[in-house]
């Protein structure tokens, strides 16, 4: 222990004696003055670590820290091996001071650069952030380091530096058995200059603009599902009307967006309130649905079905596949990073809550049957949000329908391989959250969620306009307030009064990484409320757009479209009529002068761990996937925005794409670029497998 | 890689590994099943510094001038994707007990939802809690709904016991033409 302390007072000596040596080096010469990595050739050092490094990391693993003569350019290179590894990571990092960390402006982009060789492919550039309130922060992983054995370069770019953080530090982490050996980091400002106001459109440059559109959806469209043809198929079943069910009319339409022109599929069961998610290869996985009506006494209530289809959008047509072990009336749906689904809640057969939890076997396609599945007996409640995490884990936002005081209340971490169930606290009046909506805050990689809105169902009170978000980077993570959702207002102008939110909130993710919320009632079934508003994650705040112009309460849906904007349509009132009228909302980056596009895209199969080639007509800021909306009753779970780190030379960009099929689970996405004025491309369709 | 490139990579390897063993150059190696301080490691934030208490493994190797060559890699060079970068996020809580298998079914108590089912039919919603002090001291059922939106009276359903006595007249419509006075 001695012996530490000693050492411990030689390095701090030695950091102090080498800074001072740095002062007086030369620039190096490896770089212009422009390179903000202190000691980036890392010739200077101790022996021990270079000057203003230090070794970092955690978990089980057996490592090495070297310093190696087999440098790129200089004397010395760092050399990090894993020997053996159960798990965690190992990494050599800039030194958490101001005096080694490269200091950063918010809103300013930078090349990190470093060349390396690895005998491994399990590496990753890493970064942490200096918040001013918060201190350090790990930020995001930014591009993965293929395998060579000569020195190679790889430069990847930062998202725009968040707001009130004025640090960085970055290194590379290596996770997998290897030797890893880094030298000659750079790290450049290259921010791109905005043009300034160039929006001559009026109010719709700062709230945007809607349209409601001359036609009418055919069917109570009350789930939509976004497919990778452009195309959105609208699932009602018999839409809420017994009337429809007792006569066996069952209905889907296929919304075609370009032509503005419908095509009704043959719809084999009342899909009416089952669920649904994108299967891996693009084709949407239905279960569950609507059994029967209640009894006039309600003495049986909605009961569920085991059914489950299979919709293809090349035959446009529903497929029957095996039955789920139990009935789900509600269903959540929600895929995992193998591509397989697991389904939980709603109501049973029998119309009393399903505790049974289904398991949709992606490679086989097909549902497990009992014996094969997890089961904890736990009730989700309907529609419980059930969003994957990054380590595979479901967390259950709290939000839900109906069911006040049910045990499907609050929020919780769910892991279905063990079955256990940790729960999460600090909802705000967990029990008020019916008809709330949860969504994955951009960019994924930050696991962080907000859920908004909600009400009591069994009293029918105001609606309230509570946020909360979580931060599930966190060892315990809890929910903490979120700023309050926007007022808007009611039927004939009324402005809502500070106490009055929303239920049947919708949220979309919009290709800049900011959520658009619109739509919503106070009551259920009724007093819908006009009132559209944009949060930006990265500063955590709201800023009013210009409000819905149709009423969309209960029933109603609301998802993006490949070309930036969104829809919204659909309103079950009180005396069960439904409202068809569909409108289109263009954001404000609309208006922001012209659109950058993706001239040219290498391939639509993307992997994980690699970098897709684009080629854009101007230059970029940054690009992402967004998962194309299946949302039904403020319930899209597996909706997400996965930030895509750039790697740029000149109009040719290589976007660096996740390992972590748990960040973002196989499918179609659409690929969206965004230049300086915040203005994002049409999107393009790729395929991650 | 080519078979002729293995074989220069591991005869290097192996300059490099007799190199090493003569003792030039400087190493840290961590023992973390063995070391109490990384055993408490894994924070949320995966920076987790490697704790100071590590030693060099070879005595004497800790000066400026003391660069190890390259170590001989104990794993071959692999031209596979990376696997998933996961963190350790999240590890903390203690887990609800275990649920035991249900006995009974889970009930779903449909009175919980604000919807009156006396009236209406499937898919309607009758909800009484936006009644005025006003309607509800003068029990004026008829007028709310027709404030609400319910002009054309409501139907109540056969057995329906109609608790607010709005279908006076029978007729199956709760608030109709015969109902009001």
């Amino acid at each position: 222990m001695r012996r530490a302390r000693l050492h411990r007072r030689a390095l701090t000596a030695g950091v102090g004696g080498s800074l001072l040596v740095l002062a007086l080096m030369p620039p190096l010469s490896a770089y212009a003055s422009a390179n903000l990595i202190v000691n980036g050739g890392l010739e200077a050092h101790d022996g021990v670590m270079p000057v203003c490094w230090e070794r970092s990391g955690y978990g089980n693993n057996d490592f090495v820290f070297e310093l190696t003569d087999q440098a790129h350019s200089g004397d010395v290179a760092m050399s990090v091996t894993l020997t053996s590894r159960t798990d965690g990571d190992r990494k050599a990092m800039m030194l958490e001071s101001a005096s080694c960390a490269p200091n950063v402006i918010p809103g300013h982009q930078y090349d990190l650069s470093v060349w390396y060789t690895t005998t491994t492919p399990d590496t990753v550039v890493t970064m942490f952030r200096h918040d001013v309130a918060l201190g350090w922060q790990y930020w995001m992983d930014l591009a993965h380091l293929p395998v060579t054995s000569t020195f190679e370069r790889k430069t990847v770019r930062t998202p725009p530096i968040p707001p009130n953080t004025d640090q960085l530090t970055w290194g590379v982490t290596i996770y997998g058995v290897g030797t890893l050996v880094t030298d000659d980091y750079s790290m450049v400002d290259v921010t791109l200059p905005v043009e300034g106001d160039v929006c001559s459109a009026g109010d719709a440059c700062v709230e945007g603009y809607w349209d409601v559109l001359p036609f009418n959806a055919p069917a109570r469209a009350m789930h939509a599902v976004v497919l990778h043809n452009g195309n959105v198929l609208f699932i009602a079943g018999s839409g809420n009307s017994e009337e429809l069910f007792n006569a066996g009319e069952f209905r889907t339409a296929l919304y075609q967006p370009y032509t503005g022109t419908f095509i009704d599929v043959p719809t084999p069961a009342d899909l009416f309130c089952s669920g649904h998610v994108q299967l891996p290869n693009g084709r949407v996985l239905v279960m569950g649905g609507n059994r029967n009506y209640p009894s006039p006494d309600y003495s049986v209530g909605y009961g569920g079905l085991r059914n489950s289809y299979i919709y293809d959008p090349a035959t446009n047509a529903y497929q029957q596949i095996n039955d789920m072990i139990a009935g789900h009336w509600y269903p959540s749906a929600t895929i995992l990073g193998n591509g397989d689904v697991i389904s939980l809640g709603g109501l049973g057969e029998d119309s009393s809550g399903t505790v049974i939890a289904e398991y949709f076997d992606y490679s086989e396609e097909r549902w497990l049957s009992f014996p094969e599945t997890n089961q904890n007996w736990a009730f989700w409640g309907l529609y419980p949000a059930m969003i994957l995490m990054q380590d595979g884990r479901l967390f259950y936002t709290g939000s839900h329908v109906f069911g006040p005081g049910l045990p499907g209340t609050g929020a919780s971490i769910y892991d279905y391989e063990s079955g256990t169930i940790v729960d999460v606290p600090g909802l705000q009046r967990k029990d008020e959250r019916d008809q709330s909506m949860s969504v994955l805050l951009p960019p994924a990689q930050d696991q962080r969620v907000m859920t908004v809105g909600g009400s009591l169902p069994e009293i029918n009170p105001d609606a309230n306009r509570l946020v909360d978000i979580i931060d599930l980077k966190q060892p315990n993570p809890r929910y903490e307030p979120g700023p309050l959702l926007p007022t808007g207002f009611l039927d004939g102008g009324v402005p809502q009064t500070e106490e009055q939110g929303k239920k049947y909130v919708s949220l979309v993710i919009l290709p800049d990484g900011t959520v658009f919320e619109s739509g919503g009632g106070m009551h259920t079934q009724a007093s819908p409320v006009y009132g559209a508003s944009i949060f930006d994650p990265t500063t955590n705040t709201w800023t009013k757009m210009a409000p819905n112009p149709t009423p969309h309460t209960y029933h109603s849906v609301s998802f993006l479209l490949p070309d930036g904007r969104v829809m919204i349509m659909g309103n079950n009132k009180a005396d069960g009529s439904y409202d068809t009228h569909m409108s289109v909302y263009s954001p404000p980056y609309l208006f922001k002068g012209p659109r950058p596009q993706i001239t040219s895209i290498d391939t639509r199969e993307w992997t994980y761990g690699s970098t897709q080639e684009i080629t854009v007509d101007v230059p970029i800021v940054k690009a992402a996937l967004i998962r194309p909306a299946a949302v039904t009753h403020s319930s899209d779970p597996n909706q997400r925005y996965v930030e895509l780190p750039l790697s740029v030379n000149g109009n040719t960009i290589g976007l660096n794409v996740t390992s972590n099929p748990n960040i973002a689970p196989p499918g179609w996405y659409m690929l969206f670029v965004v230049n300086a004025n915040g203005t994002p491309s049409v999107a393009e369709w790729v395929h991650l497998t | 890689m080519r078979a002729d490139g293995k074989v220069r990579l591991v005869l290097l390897f192996v300059a490099i590994g007799v190199i090493a063993a003569i003792g030039v150059g400087t190493q840290f190696v961590g023992a973390p099943d063995s070391d109490p301080d990384l055993a408490e490691m894994g924070a949320p934030s995966s920076r987790s510094a490697v704790p100071a208490t590590l030693e060099p493994a070879v005595a004497g190797a800790a000066t400026p001038s003391a660069v190890a060559v390259t170590p001989a890699p104990t794993v071959s060079p692999s031209t596979a994707a990376p696997r998933p970068f996961v963190h350790d996020f999240a590890q903390g809580g203690t887990p609800r007990p275990p649920a035991p298998s249900p006995t009974a079914p889970v009930p779903f108590e449909w009175f919980r939802i604000d919807c009156d089912f006396a009236y209406g039919v499937r898919g309607q919603c009758i909800s009484w809690s936006r009644l005025t002090e006003e309607e509800r001291a003068a029990e004026d059922w008829c007028g709310y709904l027709a404030r609400i939106g319910w002009t054309s009276g409501i139907v109540v359903p056969d057995g329906s016991p109609d608790p607010r006595n709005l279908d006076r007249n029978g007729d199956g419509v709760g608030c109709g033409d015969g109902d009001i006075a």
